[in-house]
């Protein structure tokens, strides 16, 4: 089979790597470790939440990780929406999210909008909050966003008995891009062919950013590329495969793509690179800088400039060498299905070759995901 | 030097023998419950076929959704892999495969060499399978290997709204009780059948000439109907069954020798005898 002695050199490296042990053991629980900080948790689901407020409050943001769960609320939601949604629905009506004091949705798609009302009659977070996104970034669409932030800010000291400074949000926007320097860092030694670990590990990563105390995360972060940066192992021969789409599950088809025998080397998700992918640039008015920035990042497919995204794809793939890229949306997520025949054409032009996926989060599609998977990496071998 | 392709399939299990590039025998069986047991008993079949036995096989290859559960395989590819090498193996020129087997369909683009360009797979439901047309035919009360003649019989094709297998088959019933003809029933299921492959081929850059591979290529009018809709010419293999296997066959050939190439010893003791 073409499996497992083909994975990397660099994923059997990083195992060596103390840091990165310490990582991966806090990822196990990462919610007992949140507790343990002593702080109010705000769960969230888009990556174009403005987290920097929620920490500029004092307040610890947790992604509500994407994964199946045997109730995904049918219930309350049609089988109609996305798999993401449904399963956080499930797990808060579980119980499961009981941990949570607050949750902020952002109104991106229709998904999210619904999720928002039956969240508030089903689940039991005290909190809950719908931020309102423009879908263009035009000076208008900014200021506007900007009064929302501002609504939101004082929605904030109000439900949690804070006050939140400029001061505060600045601190809270370098503390953020400190991160995301970290992960360009992580991407870039990527590109160079310089990175001694492997792309689900730098998911993981990318995770763990997500869901674990940021300040205390980012310490171990930046010791591990600190570390990394001097790992150099030889670059491997396999094929290098590019997943783009909305967000990966855990654990996801980069493990799939690794299994087959490819390397995952680079990304264009929500649970990737458009996590973090530009600094935000600081200005006299911090909340501006927010709003300019959240408009303006590498959009999401419910941005409306699809081509601003495509343009950013067909980038990574010169820029890190791509072989072959996975298009990967969960079921019903429109937006991002709604942009894939345009991204196929231009990656056929240039002769990339290209594979479409999509996930529900039911038993049995991995197995589905699988056989497309080996063989388009098949396919990838005979061409490389 | 003789190696053997086996595909595991979900309905249907087939193997193939080569040697020095020509078939020696193949075999098909059907997969029931039991994968390893099918492996084996189709290659049992094929090694006696071929008068040989099991050890004469320098390298075997399995293919298909039940891959990973033949343990005398050396090597494991995927079934559209090896549906494009046996496609273009069979009929060189072909730059499109459609496969139609028992629980599943794709549709695979490859170039003048036989590799892989492009493809897309339906193996969520069972529509546009064998599966299906197995279904109509008890709906019917028809035998399913009449089913390509009848439809060409037909004076007239009814069309038939749903392919889920479960709605086409009450949309049979009612049509059945409205009293319309058998092979007219089966003409609009075969022309149904065909529109969803080629819904499906449109998503790829779709060049001819085309085969058809799987049990299904077996029914002449689905291949008519597919035929009318693609306007083109398809070749469809004498058994269309095997193209898999002979695909995973052509890849054990393929396997670089050097790299230690003898079969695994989990062929199971005494099988060896019934083999010779």
């Amino acid at each position: 089979m073409g499996g497992v002695s083909r994975r990397s050199r660099g994923a059997e490296f990083i195992r060596k790597v103390a840091t990165f042990s310490r990582i991966e053991g806090l990822l196990k629980d990462p919610i007992g470790i949140l507790k343990n900080a002593h702080k109010p948790i705000m769960g969230w689901l888009c990556c174009y939440t403005p987290l920097e407020i929620i920490l500029a409050a004092g307040i610890a943001p947790h992604r509500i990780i994407p994964e199946a769960t045997s109730d995904m609320a049918d219930s309350y939601l049609h089988s109609n929406f996305c798999p993401y949604i449904r399963s956080s629905l499930g797990k808060a009506t579980k119980g499961d999210l009981d941990f949570m004091e607050g949750l902020v949705l952002v109104n991106s798609c229709d998904g999210l909008r619904r999720l928002y009302d039956a969240w508030r009659l089903y689940a039991k977070t005290p909190h809950v909050y719908l931020v309102d996104l423009p879908r263009v970034s035009t000076d208008v669409a900014v200021g506007h966003f900007r009064e929302t932030l501002i609504r939101f800010k004082g929605q904030l000291e109000e439900g949690f008995g804070v006050s939140i400074f400029e001061g505060d949000i600045e601190e809270a926007i370098s503390l953020s891009n400190r991160g995301r320097r970290l992960f360009k860092e992580l991407y870039n030694l990527r590109k160079a062919h310089k990175l001694s670990i492997s792309g689900s590990q730098v998911l993981d990563l990318v995770k763990g950013d997500m869901v674990l105390p940021k300040d205390h995360y980012l310490g171990l972060l930046q010791k591990l590329v600190g570390e990394l940066r001097d790992g150099a192992v030889p670059r491997t021969n396999l094929p290098r495969v590019m997943i783009t789409g909305s967000l990966l599950e855990d654990p996801g088809i980069a493990d799939l793509v690794e299994k087959a025998g490819g390397e995952v080397a680079c990304d264009d998700l929500c649970t990737g690179s458009r996590y973090f992918w530009e600094c935000i640039e600081q200005d006299d008015d911090p909340i501006l800088a927010l709003s300019r920035h959240y408009l303006s990042k590498i959009p999401c497919a419910r941005m409306m400039d699809s081509n601003r995204r495509l343009d950013h794809v067909m980038d990574l793939v010169v820029d890190f060498e791509v072989h072959g890229v996975i298009c990967y949306t969960l079921k019903f997520c429109d937006t991002f299905l709604y942009d894939i025949p345009l991204l196929k054409k231009r990656l056929d032009d240039q002769g990339i070759p290209s594979l479409f996926l999509d996930s529900d989060y039911t038993p049995g599609t991995m197995g589905r995901l699988k056989t497309r998977i080996e063989a388009f990496l098949e396919m990838l071998r005979e061409h490389v | 030097m003789i190696v053997a392709g086996i595909d595991i399939g979900s309905l249907s299990s087939e193997a193939v023998i080569l040697e020095d590039g020509e078939i020696m025998s193949y075999s098909i069986v059907l997969t029931g419950a039991d994968t390893q047991r099918a492996a084996k008993t189709c290659m049992q079949e094929a090694l006696e076929k071929a008068h040989l036995k099991f050890e004469a096989v320098s390298a075997t290859v399995a293919t298909g959704y039940g891959r990973i559960n033949v343990p005398f395989a050396l090597k494991t590819v995927t079934e559209i892999t090896c549906h494009a090498r046996g496609a273009h193996w069979l009929f060189p020129s072909t730059r499109t495969v459609i496969d139609m087997g028992g629980q599943d369909s794709k549709v695979i683009s490859i170039d003048t060499e036989g590799r892989v360009l492009d493809f897309v797979m339906n193996d969520k439901c069972a529509a546009g399978t064998g599966r299906f047309l197995e279904v109509m035919a008890g709906a019917l009360e028809v035998d399913l290997m009449e089913m390509g003649e009848r439809s060409i019989r037909a004076k007239d094709g009814i069309a038939i709204s749903s392919m889920c297998t479960v709605f086409a088959e009450s949309e049979v019933i009612s049509l059945i009780a409205g009293g319309c003809s058998k092979n007219d029933i089966i003409r609009g299921l075969h022309e149904a059948i065909s529109k969803r492959i080629f819904t499906m081929a449109g998503k790829l850059r779709m060049e001819k000439p085309i085969t058809m591979s799987g049990g299904v290529a077996k029914n002449r009018g689905i291949v008519d109907a597919l035929r009318r809709l693609l306007k083109a010419a398809i070749h469809v293999p004498e058994e269309p069954q095997i193209v898999g296997a002979l695909g995973a066959a052509l890849s054990a050939w393929h396997l670089p020798s050097e790299a230690g190439m003898k079969n695994r010893g989990d062929w199971g003791g005494g099988s060896e005898d019934r083999a010779s």
